[in-house]
């Protein structure tokens, strides 16, 4: 039951919001972790149970590391054993290939929480009901935003109900995924699923690029998705992108995709690894531990060469832009953007791969050596006209375009009556609204890439 | 408070090596350019080695403003 699918939208989401907005509010907790939980069931009615087992224990533990105070060595001992467990269950699972969903994702906001507890940032909660509540709202449960103890405590006194902005960013996130993701996902797949090395250039290129803006409106639309759902409930689900693709750098890059993973990986890997070193005498340690976070990163993505060499591909760049830092900054913006686009194709192509061999031999192919083989009658399909304006709206809308439109009419000084702005947005809305709903009505089932993680 | 406030700017000016910058106690990294995770450690350490002070895990993992530092310093000068 995605976000996307037919029994979510018509289903699910009618029968929760009706029920939550009809109870009273001191009821609301429990439906909607009820809820919830059956949500969770519904991707892992077996495994489901697995998934409280490993909630319920980092719940004890955080009581554990809470439990021993200041006593350093005590907190230590039973964090490293909720990161060991957690850690080493979560690879095994990989390991074994067992199909887990979400697992990734609980273990992260677990470890999170274990963190924040041994750093004296929060309290461990006594409330198994808020933390499980946290650890499974349906919204985040399977694909993340990854959020914060903090965050969600917070809320759970205090939450404030957004319809506006939670139908904007459900249409949005919606529209974003079938209307974008879906269609480019088709063309890809059919490029991918051609053996490399007989690629022609151009189709090679077609194939990185739809790749590249598939995957960003499949999981930036699913976070959409997800945060506008966070405000139907009265939460705020914290932003997981930023126009990625505007970036100037990769290290620029990874502030503005998948925010929350980044952001995990910078609290509690990158500057526990940075602090530590801080009287080492080796400047080159700061390139060793950007190597480590990265390799990580890939390595989370799954236990796959192809996805190890893409993080360590990032990670490799920005030591370069770090090692570079004074000379990067005075080259030309459009150079930089170009620089950073080339290598995240290169690093997608390396991610979408079956293989690493399949991977190079695509690279291979986009240089231009390649061996044409019979499909050069194929050639026509990938050009047409539905596929390069696909590729446009892609582009498009994979910057503020709305913002730079609103400042052109500005500049310009074309005055738009504010009476029209609200009717404009609301009719485009529904626009999106209905096309999405046809193409969920109409589509052949496709997951989101993210759910494999 | 005043002069810790002007002893940090040095110190952000050396680490960031921009002589523009300016902080105020409600400034975050997203405020300072080039204040990001990379550069973060470099400035903990600047800031540990002038002060001759030496931050706890639980203050690191505080620290998210211009404000903090300087309260997290104050404290620790005072004993």
């Amino acid at each position: 039951m995605t976000l996307d699918s037919p029994l979510f939208l018509f289903l699910f989401l009618p029968i929760t919001l009706a029920v939550v907005f009809f109870i009273p509010r001191r009821f609301k907790f429990a439906v909607l972790l009820l809820l919830s939980l059956l949500y969770y069931a519904w991707f892992e009615p077996v495994l489901i149970f697995a998934a409280l087992m490993i909630t319920l224990w980092g719940f004890w533990l955080a009581i554990e590391i809470g439990k021993s105070g200041d006593n350093e060595i005590k907190a230590k001992r039973w964090l490293l054993v909720g990161v060991i467990s957690n850690i080493g269950g979560l690879l095994l699972v990989k390991i074994l290939g067992i199909n887990f969903t979400g697992l990734s994702f609980l273990v992260f906001v677990i470890l999170a929480y274990l963190f924040d507890v041994f750093n004296q940032l929060i309290q461990p909660e006594r409330s198994i009901w808020k933390f499980l509540f946290h650890a499974f709202f349906f919204p985040k449960v399977v694909s993340g935003p990854i959020m914060r103890y903090q965050q969600t405590s917070e809320q759970l006194e205090n939450f404030k109900i957004d319809l506006k902005e939670g139908v904007l960013r459900l249409i949005i996130g919606l529209a974003k995924k079938m209307l974008l993701a879906n269609p480019l996902g088709i063309i890809t797949d059919s490029i991918f699923n051609i053996s490399a090395g007989t690629i022609t250039p151009a189709i090679a290129w077609i194939g990185a690029i739809c790749y590249a803006l598939q995957i960003y409106y499949d999981f930036s639309g699913y976070s959409d998705m997800a945060i506008g759902l966070g405000r139907f409930f009265g939460f705020n689900i914290p932003e997981n992108f930023n126009y990625p693709y505007l970036a100037t750098s990769i290290t620029n890059f990874w502030r503005r995709w998948h925010i929350t993973l980044s952001n995990w990986f910078r609290d509690y890997v990158f500057l526990p690894l940075e602090i530590s070193r801080r009287r080492s005498p080796y400047k080159w340690f700061e390139y060793v531990n950007i190597l480590i976070v990265f390799g990580l990163v890939g390595i989370w993505h799954g236990l796959d060469w192809t996805f190890i060499i893409w993080g360590l591909l990032h990670g490799f760049c920005i030591s370069l832009e770090t090692l570079f830092k004074n000379r990067y900054k005075k080259y030309p913006g459009t150079l930089k953007r170009v620089y950073t686009l080339l290598i995240l194709l290169i690093g997608w192509v390396f991610f979408r791969s079956p293989t690493v061999q399949y991977a190079l031999a695509y690279l291979k192919s986009m240089v231009g050596i390649y061996n044409p083989g019979q499909l050069q009658v194929l050639l026509p399909m990938y050009f047409s006209p539905y596929n390069f304006g696909l590729m446009a709206f892609g582009i498009f809308f994979a910057v503020p375009m709305g913002s730079w439109i609103g400042k052109f009419f500005e500049k310009k000084q074309v005055p738009i009556p504010s009476w029209m702005i609200k009717p404009i947005e609301a009719i485009g809305l529904l626009i999106l609204f209905v096309l999405s709903l046809l193409a969920v009505a109409d589509s052949t089932y496709q997951a989101f890439i993210y759910f494999q993680f | 408070m005043a002069t810790i406030t002007s002893e940090l700017i040095q110190i952000f000016q050396q680490v960031f090596g921009d002589p523009a910058i300016n902080l105020s106690p409600e400034m975050t990294a997203d405020d300072v350019e080039g204040w990001d995770s990379l550069s973060h450690a470099n400035l903990i350490l600047a800031i540990e080695n002038h002060f001759r002070i030496e931050f706890s895990r639980k203050e690191l993992a505080g620290l998210k403003s211009v404000g903090d530092l300087t309260r997290v310093i104050e404290s620790k000068r005072v004993k």
